[in-house]
């Protein structure tokens, strides 16, 4: 009796087993991996990112070039985004819908928020906010910092704010990626928000004229907004034929003649696209001249040194803030600007927050100027959709870096995301 | 137990027996031409993607290879960068009438027995070129459409395996 039972337990055993093993495909759900329509639309979207690469079609795209009359600029903005339309909706089949997300070139319209005056508002609109291709538009709004819009892209906060009043509204902006710019002189310890946030060692000091200098061009942040103070334009105002610029510490005249423009000191007239020296302070080159009544003309500045981004600047400098990490500008042991991007604002690299810090300095010096408009453009988080679509949760997306657009050697990076299907 | 009548525990065991061997059999059968299509599909797309591959990034072997002297068909001249020299020779082997070499191509393509068809358009689907090696005409069982540039526009590859 004992044999017989324990038989029948093996029995019960091995029946157990091989019903287990022959039902075994129904307790699990076998996707199907053979989706060669999913590996095309991949293929076809890493394909089209690196052919346009080849083509050097996003020079042409992303950079809407100036137009000998000004006033068409947006249509051609249009009509440099259908092509790059065109070009992907014949790539995709017909039912899939996609979008560009664009990180590291700065768009063609920022929206900027600012706690200034009605002079403040002018002399950005003036000095800074001139076109500088990619970004054509800059729209500046009045703001308090009790009521930031979450509308634009930036601010520029102006003055001795104790920022930490602010801090539940500031942090909820920075979550969205959105910039901040500082522009203010330092005479007493600030508020710990301020400090926390443009990365600022107070230490007393006094002022005096001082040659500044970027601050570790080898370290990725100051190269990158080196990179921009080399490629960004200065506009000089040449009503009448003529205009100054300041660099440094001194004045120079500028005539515009015909196609040609002579500035004082340089090597040579120089018409577009041709570069002039000033020895010892900067290379100078013409973008264009006002197409319309020469009123105006963009040039770019550069270092006459073999490295261009190593430009040296001149200004009254309130040494009151210890260079640090996040120094960008300095001259000696003290910082002069500073930028950061906050990365534990985000979780994703594209909606990282960034934040920059300028001494409050002489608004007259153009290269001083350029720095801030530099800052303004970088702080802005460079990062946008080219169609603005809705992107739904079920897409795919492939990614492209790429060098530069025209020779900038900035860096950037184009995610495509197909849809749809 | 009296002659002719059978306990439960028979009854029950057969009716399992009968009814996995049923299920068994319906599995088998569900299961294997399904896969087998799909195994064969999928040679058949990365023989498809392999030819792709090296049209599109290959600059080929010898590196100015052509229709006499080729080793391995390339088109590129950098990756997604299409040169038209070589998509005339590209061409020429293609409309031979040498069975030869049109062996040579299939072999250099890694392809044995396959038959394949490759066409190169614009997007605005004018057609560069068409290879159909020795005037077969196959049935464009796979797919694989690929983008490349070629004289600063943009073409399309597309390679059918069956």
């Amino acid at each position: 009796m004992l044999t017989k039972g324990f038989i029948r337990v093996i029995e019960v055993i091995i029946f157990s087993f091989i019903l287990f093993v022959l039902l075994m495909p129904t307790f699990f759900h076998y996707s199907d991996i053979n989706d060669w329509s999913k590996v095309n639309s991949l293929l076809l979207c890493n394909d089209l990112l690196y052919s346009i690469e080849r083509n050097g079609t996003l020079n042409d795209v992303l950079i809407t070039d100036p137009f000998t009359d000004g006033e068409h600029l947006m249509e051609e903005h249009e009509k440099d985004i259908g092509l790059l339309y065109n070009i992907t909706e014949k790539v995709f089949p017909v039912f899939v819908d996609f979008e560009y997300e664009i990180k590291n070139v700065a768009p063609y319209n920022i929206s900027i928020g600012c706690n200034c005056t009605p002079d403040q508002i002018a002399w950005l609109n003036n000095s800074i906010l001139t076109p500088s291709y990619p970004t054509i538009e800059f729209n500046l709004l009045r703001v308090s910092l009790n009521n930031l819009s979450s509308t634009c892209d930036l601010f520029i906060i102006f003055g001795d704010e104790n920022l930490s009043l602010y801090k539940s509204n500031i942090t909820s902006l920075l979550k969205k990626g959105k910039g901040f710019v500082l522009i203010r002189n330092f005479s007493s310890e600030p508020d710990s928000f301020t400090k926390e946030l443009f990365g600022i060692n107070y230490s007393p000091g006094l002022s005096s004229e001082e040659d500044l200098t970027f601050n570790n061009l080898s370290n990725k942040r100051t190269a990158g907004i080196a990179k921009r103070f080399i490629n960004n334009l200065i506009r000089i105002n040449t009503t009448g034929g003529t205009g100054k610029l300041h660099l440094k510490n001194k004045t120079y005249d500028v005539n515009i003649s015909g196609n040609f423009v002579n500035i004082t000191n340089c090597s040579k007239t120089i018409s577009e696209g041709e570069t002039c020296t000033i020895s010892g302070v900067a290379n100078i080159t013409l973008y264009q001249i006002d197409p319309l009544s020469k009123d105006w003309i963009d040039i770019k500045i550069a270092s006459y040194n073999t490295n261009k981004r190593n430009y040296i600047f001149r200004d009254n400098f309130p040494k009151t803030v210890e260079k640090n990490n996040y120094t960008i500008l300095s001259s000696g042991t003290n910082s002069g600007a500073n930028a950061r991007v906050l990365k534990n604002y985000s979780n994703s690299y594209e909606n990282e927050p960034r934040v920059f810090w300028i001494y409050d300095y002489d608004k007259n010096k153009d290269d001083l100027n350029l720095l801030l408009k530099a800052g303004i453009i970088w702080a802005s988080g460079e990062h946008y959709f080219i169609f603005n679509k809705k992107i739904p949760e079920k897409r795919d997306y492939c990614m492209h870096f790429y060098s530069g657009l025209r020779g900038n050697n900035i860096p950037f990076i184009v995610k495509l995301y197909f849809f749809g299907y | 137990m009296m002659k002719g009548q059978v306990n439960i525990h028979f009854i029950i065991s057969t009716v399992l027996f009968v009814s996995l061997s049923i299920y068994l059999v319906y599995l088998i059968i569900d299961f294997y031409p399904t896969h087998s299509k799909n195994i064969k599909s999928d040679i058949l797309y990365s023989k498809a993607y392999s030819i792709s591959e090296l049209l599109i990034k290959d600059k080929g072997y010898p590196e100015n290879w052509n229709e006499n002297n080729f080793e391995r068909i390339g088109l590129a001249s950098e990756p997604y960068s299409l040169n038209s020299t070589k998509i005339i020779e590209f061409e020429k082997i293609c409309n031979s009438t040498n069975l030869t070499k049109i062996q040579k191509l299939r072999d250099s393509f890694g392809l044995g027995n396959y038959n394949f068809v490759v066409e190169i358009n614009y997007l605005n689907d004018t057609n560069v070129m068409k290879c159909e090696p020795a005037g077969r005409k196959i049935g464009k069982e796979v797919e694989v459409k690929r983008i490349a540039t070629l004289n600063k526009n943009f073409v399309e590859v597309i390679v059918y395996v069956n």
